[in-house]
């Protein structure tokens, strides 16, 4: 099959070659071509082969509507050939083919269909036992899918999103749409025109209508009026939050106002092989003709039932195609102007004539005839027939309104039996319609009802305007027939060409039980390819209508959800946000080898050095605090000020220690509770005046509960007043025996000695000249100085600190020997050695509960489950060495076969010796001394010694010296 | 005070950067120059007696005769920002009157939060600005809808943002502040943004 060119369209130029190659051979196209528009000037028709049987399919709609246009480039699969266009050197393939398009080993599959009747595989593959996991499953997960993806490759190209805000976006830019666009826009709204084509005008680009206005000039003229082409609103979200792909970028638009003017989506007439190439919709052929200037046949039959397919017969007279036939699905009488055009060319037109089958060529690689025959009284294929050579078969039977995003924004679809139509409603003030998916069909009203609804739109967004919208009546026919199936009794008369569903499937769906659309839908998979339903969705409900002896509008139809058509993973990922937060210290750590870790957000050092023996480095990090002074930077700290003559009374609701009489210059200890009674947060409060505490939280946990403190205050309207300037005060804690050795040489103004700045003390001054908060605590159980200084000035900190401390042979130290530290010293790390029940009194806290006060945040569910208490205890555990399965955080401890607890922390300790951890046991195992169990992930079971958390200085000298 | 203060994107400043390709997006880092803020009961009594006006409402900002500008984040809250040519130290005489009158025992005069520390600062303008930040902000900061003196306190790709539109007879200015230990990560989404329109950071200081 291989028909001459025309070669003059509105979307080409042809004095502009490009090469390309579709499954390995080479072809010649021209700019502006689509890769199918391209084959198809070649005479290459067959674009693809179908899902289950692997026919071959070709050119169905050219509007990028169905599944047979689908082929893969490079790694993207699943690319519309009737929408991407070609590039020179462009490489495409075909999707689910054998070898190619052409030649398609398993085309076999056709001739085994009668074996594979509708939902066959719900009982067929599972018997015997255990078959379908071995043999079934791979071989069908070997058949499904379309394209091949390597998902090993990176994506190509460069992926974003943007937002955008517009009064009115108008959807469609067909003469609806257009002047929808124009109406609002001189009303004084900002407008945007979508369209998923390259040009705008719908369908007066292709079809024979005319108008005396210009609207695409009156479009591109307007300056209130942005245009997007090749843009495709791929769904409606609440508040018209609308989805335009463009490119490779999505936009977030946001519209006070929504007018779809989507139009309409020609439908097939279904027949024996009405999928062979060559056979096409009649906009299709129109498309072909006017926008790429390509012959799409020699000789054609035309299917009819509308004046529509009347214009297609003028433009493939014009195009050079003979025409062999017109047959109407109609019985005689209906008479609009195309027609009679047609009837002064001396063409055939057969009245109440219907296809009844498509003969193939070898190979079923185009269609060759078609046999005709006379509609019954019952409306089927009567005895009378007529065979008709021909190589092009054009389908104008009638259409459906692009419902699905008018659907998406509430719309309800109901269909009139009588006009065959459906018509849409109720979808919200904020969402219009235009044009002729609102059920008007001929130009003029199409353009009057758009003009009335752009006016309408943006009226409601506000603008003014001394003219009402004037709507027009809405036709009463339609172009649509209402049964253009004709079911054949040897089959292949698709309804769904994605799934290669026939009549009879559907038929049989319904036999078996499945009465309801929605269960034809799930049973039969109608509708759930890639075209979604567009040409399968109205025949199904004619067929489940007719078999179930209903109405249409009883049957109804499936829903319609987002998206419209196809997307990539790449457009909804786009350009990737992932926050991250770094101290002011950040490049002095990587100067000195640090090895990141990611705590919350924040990029914390795990430890220093380059080293692969991470361990090593880590005890050497620990070893020198414990014997000598170092150095980490802890601004990842959370920072509070609590500030207002009722701080210290908020502070003794919030956390369950007692702080009105914590005096001025002191810090004590923050241990919190949520109204459960669980431990959620712990830090330090120190009071730098009698009305104002600095508080600390935990890296992760501040966000929380500054966010708890505020919703707190809201309702106690304590005068206080809370702020997190956690990113403000960067801070390094200073530990080690010489940690005052090295202070004392970056202050005159802190006085240091034991007395004068005891264990829990706080103090301000200035710190290498730099304004501090230091108060000293002592996380790791060493002489230690937390020094809190505003982050401008905290890489001079850790710069000063470091040279100080340089004849101390000061080294930093990172999360990683601090955590092993306090490990050493038994101080619990909220979240690591808690979960959501632990209670204050499980981690033997209750030193930290101030029970006397007459309330905070908990106190009432402690007093409740302290009556009974948990069948678990945090308890310090030893062991000689580590087994050689390892035992890890969150392996289990059990006792008598179950499971008991489980451990929290686990490591260890250079300073020790020996391996240290805590972990939740059974309550009666608690006592020191005591064994418990340990599960390693492998299932060996370990025993520990019960022994005090504290297990490195537990008189505490070390760090209150 | 001996040290220097250091903004959080110095180490990019130095470092081999994106620099304008022309007036479309610049970018300028003012992080190296004072802010304060205030907050808490009876802050806008306090400040309205320290300064010649405040804004009317909450999310609008005003420019004094020296070219301080302040705007208002909150019926009691507020954020100082000196102009940018001020020669002034408004910031800090704010703290410290504030200091003084704290220590004189008045009560009610809210409270000096330290966003000099807790909020690093830009000024991006040229003409490009809104369509750059439309890329990475859901709030509509075109020029005839974001206007002069707007207050916008968002989410700037995924992090707390305040935005103030300059009020000015140029071009279109905005100044943002956001979290000063995200930084490096602003960086790199603004150096991304503004590529496609030719932007980039201009340096710092004072312009």
């Amino acid at each position: 099959m291989n028909s001459a060119t025309l070669r003059k369209g509105l979307l080409i130029d042809a004095s502009r070659k490009l090469k390309f190659t579709f499954d390995g051979r080479e072809y010649e196209g021209v700019a502006g071509d689509t890769i199918a528009s391209a084959l198809a000037a070649n005479g290459e028709w067959i674009l693809s082969r179908s899902f289950k049987y692997h026919r071959p399919r070709g050119i169905l709609t050219m509007a990028a509507q169905d599944a047979n246009t689908l082929v893969q480039i490079g790694n993207e699969v699943s690319v519309f050939a009737d929408r991407h266009p070609i590039s020179d050197g462009l490489a495409v393939r075909a999707q689910n083919v054998g070898n190619s398009a052409r030649r398609d080993s398993a085309f076999v599959m056709n001739r085994l269909s009668r074996f594979m009747p509708v939902g066959f595989y719900y009982r067929t593959f599972y018997k015997p036992k255990g078959i379908w996991e071995k043999v079934w499953e791979p071989i069908i997960r070997a058949k499904a899918g379309l394209g091949k993806l390597d998902v090993t490759k990176p994506t190509q190209g460069y992926y974003d999103k943007a937002y955008g805000w517009y009064d009115v976006v108008v959807v469609g830019a067909g003469p609806a749409g257009m002047a929808a666009a124009i109406a609002a826009a001189d009303a004084g709204a900002s407008v945007l025109l979508v369209d998923e084509n390259p040009r705008i005008g719908g369908a007066l680009n292709y079809a024979r209508l005319a108008t005396e206005r210009d609207l695409v000039s009156e479009v591109k003229g307007h300056s209130k009026i942005e245009i997007w082409t090749d843009a495709i609103c791929n769904a409606w979200y609440a508040d018209n939050w609308l989805p335009v792909i463009r490119g490779n970028r999505l936009y977030k638009l946001r519209a006070k106002q929504v007018i779809f003017a989507t139009g309409l989506i020609e439908q097939p007439s279904q027949f024996r092989n009405n999928d062979l190439p060559g056979i096409m919709q009649g906009s299709a052929a129109q498309r072909l003709i006017r926008l790429f200037g390509v012959k799409p046949g020699n000789r054609a039959v035309i299917l009819a039932a509308n004046d529509d397919a009347y214009g297609v017969a003028l433009d493939l007279l014009e195009a050079g195609v003979d025409l062999a036939a017109i047959c109407d699905l109609r019985k005689a009488g209906h008479h609009g102007p195309l027609r009679s055009e047609i009837t002064q060319r001396n063409v055939s037109i057969l009245d109440g004539w219907c296809l009844h089958e498509a003969q193939p060529e070898k190979g079923h690689s185009h269609v060759r005839g078609v046999e005709l025959a006379e509609i019954d009284a019952e409306g089927t294929a009567g005895r009378r027939r007529r065979r008709i050579d021909c190589d092009l078969v054009c389908m104008s039977v009638g259409y459906v309104p692009a419902y699905q995003l008018p659907l998406q924004a509430g719309g309800k679809l109901a269909y009139d039996d009588v006009a065959a139509q459906f018509t849409i409603d109720g979808q919200g003030k904020a969402v219009l319609l235009a044009g002729s998916v609102d059920g008007f069909f001929d130009l003029d009203g199409c353009i009057a009802h758009g003009a009335g609804q752009g006016l309408a739109a943006a009226i409601n967004c506000g603008y003014q305007s001394e003219r009402r919208p004037a709507l027009p009546v809405r036709d009463r026919g339609s172009p649509n027939h209402p049964c253009p199936i004709f079911p054949h009794l040897k089959g292949m008369d698709f309804v769904d060409f994605d799934e290669d569903l026939q009549v009879k499937d559907i038929k049989n769906a319904i036999a078996d039980g499945y009465r309801e659309l929605e269960l034809v839908k799930r049973f039969s998979t109608v509708g759930m390819g890639p075209s979604q339903g567009r040409h399968a969705a109205l025949a199904t409900a004619m067929l489940v209508s007719k078999y179930t002896n209903r109405t249409i509008s009883e049957v109804g139809v499936t829903t319609a959800r987002p998206p419209v058509t196809t997307e990539k993973i790449a457009t909804l990922a786009g350009r990737k946000f992932t926050p991250f937060r770094q101290t002011p210290m950040h490049e002095q750590h990587t100067a000195q080898g640090a090895a990141w870790l990611l705590a919350g957000n924040w990029l914390r050092p795990a430890y220093y050095g380059h080293e692969p023996d991470a361990k090593r480095l880590i005890a050497e990090e620990v070893v020198n605090a414990r014997n000598n002074v170092g150095m980490i930077d802890v601004s990842t700290l959370g920072g509070l000020d609590v500030r207002g003559a009722d701080a210290a009374e908020f502070l003794n609701r919030m956390y369950t220690f007692a702080y009105v009489k914590l005096p001025v210059g002191k810090t004590r200890y923050l241990l919190m509770t949520n109204e459960a009674g669980t431990v959620i947060d712990d830090g330090v409060a120190c009071r730098r005046g009698e009305n104002y505490f600095y508080v600390t939280a935990t890296t992760t946990g501040v966000d929380r509960i500054y966010r708890n403190m505020l919703w707190w205050n809201a309702q106690w309207r304590l005068d206080v007043d809370i702020a997190n300037v956690t990113a403000a005060y960067a801070g390094v804690n200073l530990a080690g025996p010489n940690a005052r050795k090295v202070l004392a040489q970056l202050t005159d103004d802190i006085a240091l000695s034991p007395q004068d700045f005891p264990y829990l003390a706080y103090r301000e001054g200035t710190v290498a000249g730099i304004p501090a908060r230091v108060f000293r605590v002592g996380f790791i159980g060493e002489l230690g100085y937390e020094i809190h200084v505003p982050s401008r000035f905290a890489s001079e900190l850790w710069r000063a600190i470091g040279d100080a401390g340089k004849e101390f042979s000061i080294r930093p130290f990172g999360l990683e020997a601090q955590r092993l530290m306090r490990l050493e010293k038994g101080h619990v790390i909220i979240g690591q050695d808690t979960d959501g029940m632990t209670t204050p009194e499980e981690l033997d806290m209750n030193w930290a509960v101030a029970n006397s006060k007459p309330f905070f945040i908990g106190k009432r569910s402690l007093e409740i489950r302290n009556k009974t208490l948990s069948s678990r205890k945090l308890v310090g555990f030893v062991l000689d060495r580590m087994p050689m399965a390892g035992l890890q955080e969150s392996n289990l401890v059990v006792k008598n076969g179950s499971i008991a607890g489980f451990i929290t922390s686990i490591a260890f300790s250079p300073s020790l010796g020996r391996v240290i951890g805590l972990a939740y046991a059974d309550r009666s195992d608690a006592d020191l001394g005591s064994r418990i169990v340990l599960r390693a992930s492998d299932g060996s079971e370990h025993h520990a010694q019960v022994a005090s958390p504290h297990f490195y200085d537990p008189e505490n000298l070390r760090q209150e010296m | 005070m001996g040290a220097i203060a250091r903004s959080p994107f110095a180490h990019r400043l130095t470092g081999a950067s994106q620099t304008p390709q022309n007036e479309n997006v610049v970018i300028r880092d003012l992080s190296t120059l004072p802010r304060i803020g205030f907050k808490g009961n009876g802050t806008t009594n306090w400040l309205s007696s320290k300064v010649s006006a405040v804004p009317a409402a909450p999310n609008k900002a005003i420019t004094l005769s020296d070219g301080t500008l302040i705007a208002r984040l909150g019926k009691e809250e507020y954020l100082v920002l000196p102009g940018r040519d001020a020669v002034g130290s408004v910031c800090s005489e704010l703290e410290a009157s504030w200091n003084a009158d704290d220590a004189s025992g008045e009560r009610r005069i809210g409270y000096p939060l330290p966003r000099a520390d807790s909020h690093s600062w830009l000024y991006l303008e040229g003409s490009s600005i809104a369509q750059m930040m439309a890329k990475i902000c859901s709030v509509d900061l075109r020029g005839d809808r974001f206007l002069q003196s707007e207050v916008a306190q968002t989410i700037v790709a995924r992090i707390s943002a305040v935005l103030i539109r300059e009020i000015t007879d140029g071009s279109y200015g905005l100044h943002m502040l956001t979290d000063f230990a995200s930084a490096d990560y602003l960086w790199d989404v603004l150096q991304d943004a503004s590529a496609e329109f030719g932007g980039g950071f201009a340096g710092n200081g004072r312009i």
